[in-house]
């Protein structure tokens, strides 16, 4: 019940830690942007399941943020950027927020739903596909994608709650965090010894 | 037994025991080539859901599994499409260690034909997004094996099938809708957007190509050709099914344009583009593309021979793209560097290993005498009576494709004085043998090989 009552905190602080992880250059502090926005996402797919469902988004997104968090190395953690960079960014993210607010009514005579699902839902895609469109780095593609698709998963737990769909987009995201771990330290990888033929 | 318990659960075990033998590569290799032809021969003659008898024995192969409340179902029908995706399977695994593939491909490479096979026979089939996607991200550590770099290609193949995802997903919920309401016309646009954009992100619809020439050019030549010989046939199929079983998707008017509009940019623009590569793994990438643009006006016919003509073409299509992969994975193998300036001259090096390459060319190109041609021919006669102009640019784009075929033959043969010699090892020679020639007695006896194939189409029964 009080979820339903403060349903616009959720809101921001998914607005808030989609900024962070688009703007941080610190991969720690992306990935604990990241843990507070599978929070958010958690409260807001709870406004459409039951607790004890939602609760697999925010278990398995905290797990993708472990992984991805005890994959990294040292040397390629640091990202070097300037500040315009982060400015625009920040400019850009702007406009995402206000996009996203201008364009949900629209979205919501296709879905009926709360509006603070699809507001919540439609900022993490926009987030998410600028982050993809602004680097080619793994770890933040990843990031990128994770967020789409936790944009993709709020709106979709209001129009479908089928547990195997859960299972199996629980495993996509967890797929993509082991893609991701892999992808940033496939480069430094050894091969083993293979026996003679 | 069931049917999707031994072309599905028992090739992901196989998987599982192959990653787990991997310091054994040539155990490996001639385990999934074994296993891979049984399970096509296999197929091609147990019969799915009736009886069998053998000596004093009556058994019957039942065609579905329940896992998890759903049903994984392989129809009789499907029986065509087990025996060409493992026979093809077959075929890739026994060159790996002539292509110098990476011990990771036979293990995630057979997982991938199983998920494949699971993304067809999964109910309801709007799940089968889901298991492209598991099969996606299973193909990375093949096509980016330990100590390579990640390149903009894997990346972007990465972000371009992930997003496909989401589509798909809205696209099942909105076709649920129309079902139930089959008159509400904002429904209907928004099922055929969310699933026209899903396919375009899965099938590398222009202008989502561009992952395709950059992942050639950056992963080995044979696990790329292998992902990108089979993703798009599933995907095509898959769309058959989304086709067969919505009778508002086949209805709606804007379809058969779209798609004819879709897969006549993917030709011309693949072909001009290809006119001017000089690199055979971007070459490949094209080639991709412009088969899948083929597949898709193909489609776009809606009738009975349009559908004749994607099902016939699977098989020479896959079989040019391995030959392809196989040739230029040797060329790799042997220093040679896979691009224009690399390959001069080699015909007198490599006669076979050239003259494989040039005839999976050809063959996609659609000349003459060799196994694209007959689907081809069809399709061309039949776009012509739909629309003139779009077959005269679809023609424009072949040309644009077979120029730089003929400039791959010139330079192949160009330069040097040097002796012929014959310098592949034989079970290099025997495996492009046996696939150029494969190609050949398909252009020629066209019925012959490819009429069973039709067989594809009885899983579907709405199409036309």
């Amino acid at each position: 019940m009080i979820f339903q009552q403060l349903a616009i905190i959720p809101v921001i602080m998914l607005a808030a830690s989609s900024l962070w992880v688009l703007v941080s250059q610190n991969w720690r502090r992306s990935i604990l942007a990241l843990a507070i926005q599978y929070l958010g996402v958690f409260w807001l797919i709870s406004l459409s399941w039951p607790v004890e469902l939602a609760i697999v988004k925010l278990v398995v997104g905290w797990v993708t943020g472990a992984v991805l968090g005890a994959s990294q190395l040292p040397e390629i953690a640091q990202e070097g950027s300037g500040r315009s960079s982060q400015i625009f960014r920040c400019l850009a993210a702007v406009f995402v927020f206000i996009l996203s607010f201008t364009t949900y009514p629209l979205l919501a005579t296709w879905i009926n739903t709360r509006p603070e699902i699809l507001e919540g839902g439609l900022i993490l895609i926009g987030m998410g596909l600028l982050q993809l469109g602004m680097t080619t780095n793994p770890l933040r593609v990843i990031l990128g994608l994770l967020t789409v698709l936790s944009g993709f998963e709020i709106i979709y737990a209001s129009v479908e709650n089928s547990v195997l769909v859960t299972g199996m987009l629980a495993v996509v995201t967890l797929g993509l965090a082991l893609v991701g771990s892999y992808l940033l330290n496939v480069a430094v990888m050894d091969e083993p010894a293979e026996d003679t033929p | 037994m069931s049917a999707p318990l031994l072309w599905i659960v028992f090739p992901l075990v196989i998987a599982v025991i192959f990653w787990l033998l991997q310091a054994r590569p040539t155990l490996v290799i001639i385990l999934a080539t074994v296993i891979c032809a049984l399970l096509a021969l296999l197929a091609w003659s147990v019969p799915i859901a009736s009886a069998v008898k053998l000596g004093p024995w009556t058994f019957e192969v039942g065609s579905s599994l329940d896992i998890l409340g759903r049903q994984f179902v392989l129809n009789p029908g499907d029986r065509s499409f087990l025996t060409l995706i493992y026979g093809l399977g077959a075929f890739w695994f026994f060159g790996t260690h002539i292509a110098g593939a990476h011990r990771h491909f036979i293990p995630i490479g057979m997982a991938v034909l199983a998920l494949m096979v699971a993304a067809l026979a999964v109910q309801p089939f709007l799940y089968a997004a889901l298991v492209v996607e598991m099969a996606v991200l299973l193909s990375i550590p093949m096509l980016v094996p330990p100590g390579r770099p990640v390149g903009q290609g894997i990346v972007r193949y990465l972000i371009f099938q992930t997003l496909a995802l989401p589509f798909l997903l809205f696209a099942g919920w909105a076709a649920a809708g129309v079902e139930a309401n089959p008159t509400d016309a904002r429904l209907l646009l928004q099922a055929v957007t969310f699933l026209g954009l899903g396919f375009a992100f899965w099938l590398a619809v222009f202008p989502f190509y561009t992952w395709v020439p950059l992942l050639s050019q950056e992963s080995h030549a044979y696990e790329t050709g292998f992902m990108l010989g089979l993703l798009p046939s599933v995907m095509l199929l898959l769309m058959l099914n989304f086709l067969d079983n919505y009778a508002w998707l086949r209805a709606y008017p804007l379809l058969p344009v779209a798609l004819q509009l879709c897969g006549a940019l993917m030709v011309v623009t693949g072909g001009v583009w290809s006119a001017f590569q000089k690199s055979l793994p971007r070459l490949f990438g094209y080639a991709v593309i412009i088969e899948s643009g083929f597949a898709l006006l193909s489609i776009s016919l809606q009738s009975e021979v349009g559908f004749e003509v994607f099902a016939v073409s699977l098989f020479p299509r896959m079989l040019a793209l391995a030959l392809w992969a196989l040739a230029s994975s040797v060329f790799e193998e042997q220093g040679i560097t896979p691009d224009f300036d690399g390959i001069r001259g080699q015909f007198r090096r490599y006669p076979l290993i050239s003259s494989g390459l040039v005839l999976a060319y050809f063959s996609l190109a659609g000349l003459p005498l060799l196994g694209g041609f007959p689907d081809r021919l069809v399709l061309m006669a039949n776009l012509a009576q739909v629309s003139l102009p779009v077959m005269l640019w679809v023609l424009l784009g072949n040309a644009g494709f077979l120029l730089s075929g003929l400039r791959l033959l010139a330079t192949l043969v160009s330069g040097t004085q040097e002796k012929w010699q014959v310098n592949e090892a034989w079970p290099q020679a025997a495996l492009i043998v046996i696939g150029a020639v494969g190609l050949f007695f398909i252009g020629v006896f066209p019925k012959f090989f490819l009429s069973g194939l039709l067989s594809i189409l009885q899983s579907f029964n709405h199409l036309y």
